[in-house]
């Protein structure tokens, strides 16, 4: 259990940097780069992270015990730091506290539309969790490992793979919004507050359809590279990477499930 | 591979696409690569060099529906014989684009992705990465987030995932339409190992500089068909007028010189000629509000009337300092004065222009005439916020002229009722610049306008700021196509560690200087 899960990569670094000094020539030139995207170090392994994410799901709408939603998100943010974003972690557990405090100053104004503010807010602390620890499993998360996992589990080549496409959709998508937003204002069209609610036809008209149009040429230009690489082949699919659970990947799900039981346990009333 | 040393071969072939907007068709070309050689397919744009590469690859018939002729033979069996699989693993394919050719978010698991898809053993796959990042030189790009690599590492990265699939042959398809001088140089290195170990490679490509020393032959392709085929040597010798008369890009860029002094430099009209319409003092930028000073200290002039190539590594903060300059990133400290006055980021966003690379984000009316439209709104939008309804008839029709002349001036009369986002790369490039120019921003900013374009569209969009220059527009270029800068740009402005470390004007006796800032070494 406690074997070293990165024995592979590590030989291989080796390996690597043998043909470093073979291959001087060349690598001289670029070592301007060499800091940027460094991957995170640690991570919890993707199955666990499933797991994690089943058991908040679950245990999102039993409110009563506000204390073990606040462990929910202590738990939360003690991943995000053991995966090193320390930064992360703060954000949301500064939002966390925003959140709760909105929610009882609602409370303390009695009226109706006060009391539909503090239900919405209700809503959002339930699904907080759902979100946040999304968030730090998105960022973390190698799609590689993640698809081993899932095959592992015995889903499908194409659920597989649509999962793992769909990973990378979403940082791809955001990038493609921001780029037409910045475009707009280089125009002179900026999306101002006032343009949001005199026209806002032509707003979303002006950002949907340049991020549609290539959306379609990304898409064209990715399932090219997908035939070639083989994405649809017959021949059954393997995995590089090799996982196998870690103490800390033990420790976080039991403390998971422990916080998980005990907020089911209130919620059907055998503890108060 | 096979025993007539024959890697890939057109017999009478030809594709038409069903649906028309897909790519030019080809039509009875005959040809023959052999195996461990290099050869270039060029032509300019429409000519069908990419139709060519995807008979070669397979996509022609797996992906793309249209009418077939003859036959392309990979290793001694007809492409159509070919699983798609088995195919996939002998002809390795790396694409124009590096960015929408990933299919995952680190390199290490990027590179094993060919494999896993094809079942190959996990201890196998192990061994292909470390194999490939040996033979590629690239160990250093292993486990990073692929996000954050720049384009020429990425494009290395592509060329890795597909050689750990093990292929006898490799079929790029304009694989340096995004890079840089530096990383075309990284990437020639690429390829001369590949070359080295045998491998067959097929390169359909436009600027054809960084394959000196490398191609074995070159093919020239002319509106679907194959026009001549000569080997490097031969293709050397031809006189670099012929070589423009059919539209090709440069050779050997020793022979690209900036136009001579004064000669060309039309006077500006309307504005003074000289005054500075940017000035930019003492600027500071940088990411968060502790991050390292990308643009540090920076001061900088530009001349209405002039064009400036800002030219410097990757990374060096040049875009940055553009995007700031266009108001699309506040400044931590510094003045930026355009034509005299001192202006905020947000009232910079819209004065300064700033020429996207794809240029098809900045297109958002339905019609060509449409989106000039927009432009002058946006400039009457910001001129006068509460204008009156008197005058607005006679407005009006002055609008219609001006639309007119630009469109008669930047050669689009013809596609006046075209859809933006229908146009040709080149074409779209010239309409942003175009509505830029309406805009009223005096400042155009523009990163890299001519990647991915061939000779005749380059020439075009030159010609299109020497119009803007002698309208009295200031202009900066971020790039890197040095045939562009010799073309056009009266200026050459080093940037590095974040401020103008050197600027000298581009004559033929400052060429030797610039072809090293561009990084020619």
């Amino acid at each position: 259990m406690l074997a070293e899960p990165d024995g592979c990569r590590s030989s291989l670094r080796a390996a690597a940097s043998e043909g470093r000094t073979l291959g001087k020539a060349c690598s001289t030139r670029v070592t301007v780069a060499d800091a940027r995207g460094a991957l995170p170090s640690r991570r919890l392994d993707p199955r666990v992270s499933i797991a994690i994410l089943v058991l908040i799901n679950a245990t999102a709408f039993a409110p009563r015990l506000v204390v073990g939603q606040i462990a929910m998100v202590a738990l939360c943010a003690a991943v995000a730091i053991w995966c090193g974003r320390a930064a992360s972690a703060v954000k949301w557990c500064a939002a966390y506290a925003g959140v709760m405090a909105a929610g009882y100053a609602f409370l303390l104004v009695p009226n109706a539309a006060a009391a539909s503010f503090a239900t919405m807010i209700v809503m959002v602390r339930c699904v907080f969790c759902v979100g946040m620890f999304a968030s730090t499993m998105i960022a973390t998360t190698r799609v590689g490992e993640l698809a081993c996992a899932l095959q592992r589990m015995r889903l499908p080549r194409h659920g597989i793979i649509a999962v793992c496409v769909a990973l990378r959709f979403f940082p791809t998508m955001a990038g493609e919004f921001r780029a037409v937003i910045e475009a707009l204002r280089v125009r002179g069209m900026a999306i101002t507050p006032k343009s949001i609610v005199t026209q806002p036809v032509r707003v979303m008209e002006n950002l949907l359809v340049p991020v549609m149009s290539r959306l379609s040429i990304v898409a064209d230009e990715l399932s090219n590279a997908a035939v070639v690489r083989g994405m649809d082949s017959a021949r059954p699919r393997t995995s590089y990477y090799d996982l196998r659970l870690r103490t800390a990947d033990i420790v976080f799900l039991a403390l998971f499930a422990a916080t998980a039981t005990v907020l089911l346990l209130s919620k059907f009333g055998v503890i108060s | 591979m096979s025993a007539t040393g024959i890697a890939i071969e057109w017999r009478e072939a030809g594709f038409s696409y069903a649906s028309t907007a897909a790519a030019a068709s080809v039509r009875g070309v005959s040809f023959a690569q052999r195996e461990g050689e290099c050869v270039v397919v060029t032509g300019p744009s429409g000519c069908g060099k990419t139709t060519l590469a995807r008979m070669a690859n397979g996509l022609i018939p797996a992906v793309y529906a249209g009418e077939a002729e003859g036959e392309v033979r990979v290793f001694g069996r007809a492409v159509a014989d070919w699983e798609m699989d088995d195919l996939s693993c002998a002809v390795g394919s790396v694409f124009q684009n590096p960015r929408s050719q990933f299919f995952n978010l680190d390199t290490t698991s990027e590179i094993a992705f060919g494999c896993e898809n094809m079942g190959v053993p996990p201890d196998e796959i192990a061994r292909r990465i470390a194999a490939t990042t040996r033979a590629l030189g690239i160990d250093h790009l292993l486990e990073r987030d692929i996000r954050a690599l720049s384009g020429g590492e990425k494009q290395l990265v592509a060329v890795a995932s597909v050689h750990a699939m093990e292929p006898s042959a490799f079929v790029l398809d304009e694989p340096t339409a995004a890079l840089d001088v530096r990383a075309m140089l990284r990437l020639r290195d690429v390829v001369a190992r590949l070359k080295a170990a045998g491998k067959t490679i097929l390169i359909a490509e436009h600027r054809l500089w960084w394959l000196r020393g490398v191609a074995d032959r070159i093919v020239l392709m002319r509106d679907g068909a194959v026009a001549t085929e000569m080997s490097a040597e031969e293709f050397a010798q031809m006189p670099a007028e012929t070589r423009r008369r059919i539209g090709l890009r440069a050779w050997d860029i020793e022979q690209v010189e900036p136009r001579a002094a004064g000669a060309a430099r039309e006077k500006p009209q309307g504005r003074a000629e000289g005054a500075s319409a940017l000035i930019v003092r003492g600027l500071k930028v940088r990411y968060g509000r502790s991050g390292p000073f990308v643009v540090n200290d920076c001061d900088f002039d530009a001349a209405a009337g002039r064009a400036v190539a800002l030219v410097g590594r990757n990374g060096a903060g040049k875009t940055t300092f553009a995007r700031c300059l266009a108001g699309l990133h506040a400044e931590a400290a510094g003045e930026i004065r355009i034509e005299g006055e001192a202006l905020g980021p947000r009232k910079r966003a819209g004065r300064v222009f700033l020429g996207m690379q794809e240029s098809g984000y900045q297109l958002f009316s339905d019609t060509v005439e449409g989106e000039l439209r927009l432009a002058l709104d946006a400039r009457r939008a910001r001129k006068a916020p509460a204008a009156g309804g008197e005058g607005l008839d006679a407005a009006r029709e002055s609008e219609t002229a001006l639309i007119d002349a630009a469109l008669a001036n930047f050669g689009l009369e013809e596609l006046r009722g075209r859809h933006p986002l229908s146009l040709s790369g080149g074409q779209r490039q010239r309409l942003a610049i175009a509505a830029g120019s309406l805009q009223g921003s005096c400042v155009l900013v523009l990163d890299e306008p001519t990647s991915g374009l061939d000779l005749a569209n380059m020439e075009r969009i030159a010609a299109e700021i020497d119009r803007l220059k002698a309208a009295g527009h200031c202009i900066v270029i971020i790039t890197h196509d040095f045939e562009f800068a010799c073309a056009t740009c009266d200026e050459v402005a080093h940037f590095e560690n974040g401020r103008i470390a050197e600027r000298f004007d581009l004559t033929p006796s400052t060429a030797p200087r610039a072809r090293t800032l561009f990084g020619f070494d």
